[in-house]
């Protein structure tokens, strides 16, 4: 059986330390620490590969400008960047006046097309019916399955028992499957 | 569905998600089958969520984001006494060639460094674009570490340990500023000479880590995590050139090459062998005293 991965998120306190005081390198350490699961995040939701490249820097910008809120202590960095990441896409879509995902990105070769498609499509209707569960239910499915994190990491970046998000992930997948349902039925 | 089957159910999922052992826990098989379709749910996410940032992007993500901090950044208001030493020094002095050339051969320690920093930093500021910028940078970072080696080769310790400090700030400066040149035969040129000044960063932080001084450890210290830093940026920005650091297997050793000194000292009165500590301490330490952190 296929064991879900779990991301790089060991980062180096002193370089969170410093990269929160203001020094730009530490920053720029973090930046890459973060990136591949915050970027496979905001793809999930776009979809399209150059704007989730755009959205990607725009929330370690935003993070940079906000490093003096955030308190190491009371949230994981990577929950913190989450949260920035996540309104960095509802704020995409609230300029462009868009609803759902927008697939902007064509595949270069025919042949291509259509299993980028069925791809995009199969992703579009995952993200759309995740965005209709509560708010509690869509971050542990986010954070378990999209950003590949631990049982043991979900709960520490919620403040909730492992025993705890392990009930909210089996609600949430049998909400979002009766979703799913729902929309085929349509 | 009362708790206690949730509970199971949700427990038998989790398991089944982290790749566990399973055991039958007496489930009806109704219940049993929907859990299966919710772990294929889960994995169908997991698939559609699979993505990697292209390695281009990898590639240059940090010297964007940094480059785009930088431009975000509101301009530092230059201190009042580095426009008056600045101003003193271009207009006023202008024909005083005897001061301006004290302040230019000004060392760190000396009163008229302040002022030759200065100079430098509007220098740095006027360049008329990032490799500019980055070019002068690293000249910058090329002269604090010479100063360091000097000062040090006269004993003068507490003055060596604050040019190598400085070297430390002008080396991370340089890959700041290096990380946003766009264009790529700058780029090539300068990571080139970035990669040529590592070698001689080692041989600095042997020197300092040699010398009888506290405040030279604290600068080998310092130096060592900002070439360390160098030596992974450059790795991205020119992996063309060699940005080993250090060199010789986790040791710090002196770098063969003496440093080739154009601005006169002056004795210091204090120097090693007018306090009875044997011989002037050379470049490259015989000895180097352990591993970078």
């Amino acid at each position: 059986m296929q064991v879900l991965r779990t991301p790089p998120t060991v980062l180096d306190e002193v370089v969170l330390r410093r990269a929160l005081a203001g020094d730009v390198q530490a920053f720029g350490d973090l930046y890459l620490a973060c990136l591949p699961v915050i970027y496979r995040y905001i793809r999930f939701r776009v979809g399209d590969q150059a704007l989730a490249q755009d959205l990607a820097e725009t929330t370690f910008l935003r993070a940079w400008e906000a490093r003096r809120r955030f308190r190491p202590g009371t949230t994981p960095v990577l929950g913190w960047l989450y949260r920035i990441a996540r309104n960095a896409v509802i704020d995409h879509y609230r300029t462009a006046r868009q609803t759902v995902a927008l697939d902007s990105s064509m595949p270069a070769r025919e042949v291509d097309v259509q299993d980028k498609a069925e791809e995009n499509e199969e992703r579009r209707r995952l993200a759309a019916a995740l965005e209709q569960l509560d708010d509690v239910g869509r971050d542990v499915l986010t954070m378990r399955f999209v950003m590949e994190m631990s049982h043991t990491q979900v709960a520490a970046h919620l403040g909730r028992s492992q025993e705890s998000i392990r009930v909210i992930q089996f609600r949430a997948l049998r909400k979002l499957r009766a979703r799913l349902q729902k929309g085929d039925e349509r | 569905m009362n708790d206690r089957t949730e509970k199971l159910l949700a427990d038998l999922l989790a398991r089944r998600l982290s790749g566990a052992s399973t055991e039958d826990p007496g489930l009806p098989t109704e219940a049993l089958r929907e859990s299966e379709a919710l772990e294929r749910l889960a994995r169908r996410m997991g698939q559609a969520g699979r993505a990697t940032p292209p390695a281009a992007f990898m590639t240059r993500a940090r010297g964007r984001l940094l480059h785009s901090i930088e431009l975000n950044q509101p301009a530092r208001p230059r201190p009042v006494w580095a426009i008056a030493l600045v101003s003193l020094l271009v207009v006023g002095l202008a024909g005083t060639a005897g001061v301006s050339y004290a302040a230019a051969a000004a060392l760190p320690g000396d009163v008229l460094f302040p002022a030759k920093a200065a100079v430098e930093q509007v220098a740095l500021d006027l360049a008329p674009g990032p490799s500019a910028r980055a070019d002068l940078s690293l000249a910058i970072t090329e002269r604090r570490l010479s100063e360091g080696e000097q000062l040090a080769s006269h004993g003068r310790w507490a003055q060596a340990g604050l040019a190598l400090e400085a070297a430390s700030g002008a080396l991370d400066r340089s890959v700041r500023l290096l990380e946003g040149v766009q264009e790529a035969r700058a780029l090539d040129l300068l990571s080139g000479r970035l990669a040529g000044l590592l070698p001689r960063v080692e041989s600095a932080v042997a020197l300092a880590r040699g010398a009888p001084s506290p405040q030279m450890k604290g600068a080998a210290e310092m130096l060592t995590a900002s070439g360390m830093r160098a030596s992974e940026a450059g790795k991205h920005l020119g992996p063309q050139h060699n940005f080993d650091f250090p060199l010789s297997h986790g040791n710090i050793l002196p770098h063969p090459d003496k440093p080739k000194h154009t601005t006169r000292v002056e004795e210091s009165p204090k120097s090693p062998k007018e306090r009875g500590h044997g011989s002037q301490p050379t470049h490259t330490p015989k000895k180097p005293t352990g591993a970078p952190k």
